[in-house]
């Protein structure tokens, strides 16, 4: 492009203090809208190729209130009159169990807001005090389930934050949710396993270390990144239970014979 | 910024001016940069968001703070490159001299960008739990011997300390308070802050969206960046490479006619600085090359109302003593010139900054230098 000023020869010089030269001008007026057009394109192409963080419903807004019997074991949770079991969960990244261990057993009301990812369900407790209180229906409690034998499985997936990964938030899960996922599970919230196999992602067991729906030490470090789990898989209705032991998990690396995509 | 270039310009015609320092100098070309970077980072933002909630809708709609701390960090990251393109753009074509005038506040503009991105990760990621936020981000878990555990987030920390001791020391006050090499050394950090936000993406959002295009899109910048530098760079080298022999008293630099009227020439000596040659009126005056604000090459510039003026941001020097006009303080070395018949011979030993020098006179009849 050739840069002289027709006036007087000089190639043309940009000053941001002096009026802008004619090449400069003509520059400008064709970077600047296509500059414009390559940002769209950008953040076309990088927004529309992240990645689907799957089916999840988060009720927000009105309270919503459940009746049933509530058990501590292995992690808080409501089982309502239709035989759906609820993991109950607190506000923030905090888990319930001082708030509902008095009711181990109990017909209760529950007050929250409702997350859901496949049969996963779970209730976000509210705040007020009452917001789990002793049912007047005068109905009787069930008994708790029976998990049963289960079965020995290995799988290879990664230990995700039961409140998160079924919709708090959106993915709840992968590497840069990890630091979330170890602070959620720290906190009280249950720790699910979400296989790498589609079919498995039904299920979503609570992940039990010996007898206990906590990570700790170690194990909790490889919350939110991918591992292999060998253990009991247990279930019942909609509550499904993996048993294993700090010894059976492990990060999982490309040489494992499964891949994970 | 301390934009008292225009001022000083008034002062070589004897105006009034002043050179105190000022949050930001506007001028027009400024206001308009800045509105047209702010319309384009809220054009990328609305789109990126918009996009994010037309592809997975529903059920399958991502969080709207996840959405934002992608839109931002891509933001950042989308900034930084055109940012880095400019220096070594500059060396090829001075039609991104406009770009290059106000680079200083894309900077800025990018710094918060990258800090909007670690406020929202600190605050939704680390907020709402039983350890402090920033602890828990940049703290809650580390195996550094994976690259799956690997804390991805220590790497987009440090970069951001660095952006920040940039913006932070962005302003004309802190590079005269430093020193300008002092100043270009701290700036230069940016290089090593492009390398942590390039390890924060690789450690951190490329191990969990796994669509090849976000990787190759990095590829994609790295090479563009690298690039870039690598062929200025190795075409700056070669240059001085075939610079002018200063082994004796007088090097002669070309004959009369090659230096234009109004304009800086750039005479490369070999293993040393460069020196910039105008011709103004009747004379010719060497300056070194650098100038005394970012190291700008007072060469590749000219002289406006009888200035030497920076390309890069347009500070003035009087081509007879390399002085900045009053009130200001700025010196460049200056260099002795005297025309040998036709030739031009140059001094190569560089004179004390701001030391008069007189200009060679160029004899009657080599004027075809003139416009
Ligand atoms: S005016 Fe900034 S480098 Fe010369």
């Amino acid at each position: 492009m050739n840069l002289s000023s027709p006036e007087n020869g000089k190639p043309d010089f940009y000053v941001g203090y002096l009026p802008t030269p004619p090449s400069h001008r003509r520059f400008l007026l064709l970077m600047i809208p296509a500059l414009c057009i390559a940002l769209v394109l950008v953040a076309m192409a990088l927004a529309g190729r992240q990645r689907d963080p799957g089916a999840t419903l988060v009720q927000s807004g009105e309270i919503e209130s459940w009746s049933g019997t509530v058990f501590v074991d292995p992690y808080p949770m409501i089982i309502t009159d239709d035989n759906t079991i609820h993991l109950v969960m607190g506000i923030g990244k905090f888990g319930v169990r001082d708030r509902v261990d008095e009711f181990d057993g109990v017909r209760c009301t529950v007050e929250g807001w409702r997350l859901m990812r496949s049969d996963r369900r779970g209730i976000q407790l509210a705040l007020e005090p009452d917001a789990i209180r002793r049912d007047q229906s005068g109905k009787d409690a069930v008994s708790k389930p029976d998990l049963g034998v289960g079965e020995p499985v290995r799988l290879i997936g990664e230990i995700v934050d039961g409140k998160c990964f079924i919709g708090a938030m959106k993915p709840g899960d992968g590497k840069a949710h990890k630091a979330c996922a170890i602070l959620c599970i720290d906190g009280g919230l249950p720790p699910l396993f979400a296989s790498i196999k589609p079919d498995d992602f039904e299920t979503l067991p609570l992940v039990r270390v010996n007898g206990k729906a906590e990570l700790t030490g170690g194990l909790l470090r490889l919350a939110g990144e991918p591992v292999v789990v060998e253990g009991i898989l247990r279930s019942v209705g909609g509550l499904a239970v993996l048993d294993t032991t700090p010894e059976q998990v492990r990060r999982w690396v490309p040489s494992d014979d499964e891949s994970r995509s | 910024m301390r934009e008292y270039r225009r001022l000083a310009r008034l002062a070589c015609k004897g105006q009034a001016m002043t050179n105190s320092y000022t949050w930001v100098q506007w001028n027009s070309h400024k206001k308009r940069y800045d509105t047209v970077l702010a319309a384009c980072c809220l054009l990328y933002i609305i789109v990126f968001v918009g996009m994010s909630y037309v592809v997975h809708q529903g059920e399958h709609a991502l969080s709207i703070m996840v959405v934002l701390i992608r839109a931002f960090s891509t933001l950042a990251i989308v900034l930084l490159h055109i940012i880095l393109c400019i220096g070594p753009m500059s060396r090829f074509t001075s039609l991104v001299s406009p770009l290059l005038y106000n680079r200083r506040h894309l900077g800025v503009t990018m710094f918060v960008a990258a800090l909007i991105h670690s406020g929202l990760v600190i605050l939704y990621y680390g907020g709402f739990g039983i350890r402090a936020p920033l602890p828990a981000v940049v703290d809650g878990y580390a195996s550094f011997a994976t690259i799956s555990g690997f804390p991805f987030e220590i790497f987009g920390l440090a970069a951001l300390l660095i952006l920040f001791t940039m913006a932070a020391t962005s302003h004309d006050f802190w590079l005269a308070f430093l020193s300008a090499r002092s100043w270009k050394i701290l700036h230069m950090m940016i290089y090593p802050c492009y390398g942590l936000i390039v390890l924060h993406v690789f450690f951190g959002i490329l191990q969990s969206e796994q669509h090849p295009l976000y990787g190759r899109m990095m590829i994609l910048g790295v090479g563009l960046v690298t690039t870039l530098h690598l062929v200025a760079g190795l075409a700056e080298r070669k240059r001085d490479a075939q610079g002018l022999a200063a082994d004796s008293n007088w090097v002669d630099i070309g004959e009369v006619t090659n230096f234009q009227e109004g304009c800086g020439a750039v005479i490369c000596l070999r293993d040393q600085e460069r020196v910039a040659v105008f011709r103004h009126g009747d004379g010719l005056s060497a300056l070194s090359n650098v100038c005394a604000h970012q190291g700008g090459p007072l060469g590749e510039g000219q002289i406006v109302d009888g200035c030497v003026t920076c390309p890069w941001h347009g500070y003035q020097y009087l081509p007879g003593n390399g002085q900045s006009p009053p009130p200001y303080h700025e010196k460049v070395p200056t260099y002795e010139l005297r025309i040998d018949g036709t030739r031009v011979m140059l001094n190569p030993v560089p004179n004390e900054p701001g030391l008069a020098v007189k200009a060679a006179l160029i004899p009657a009849g080599n004027e075809t230098g003139d416009a």
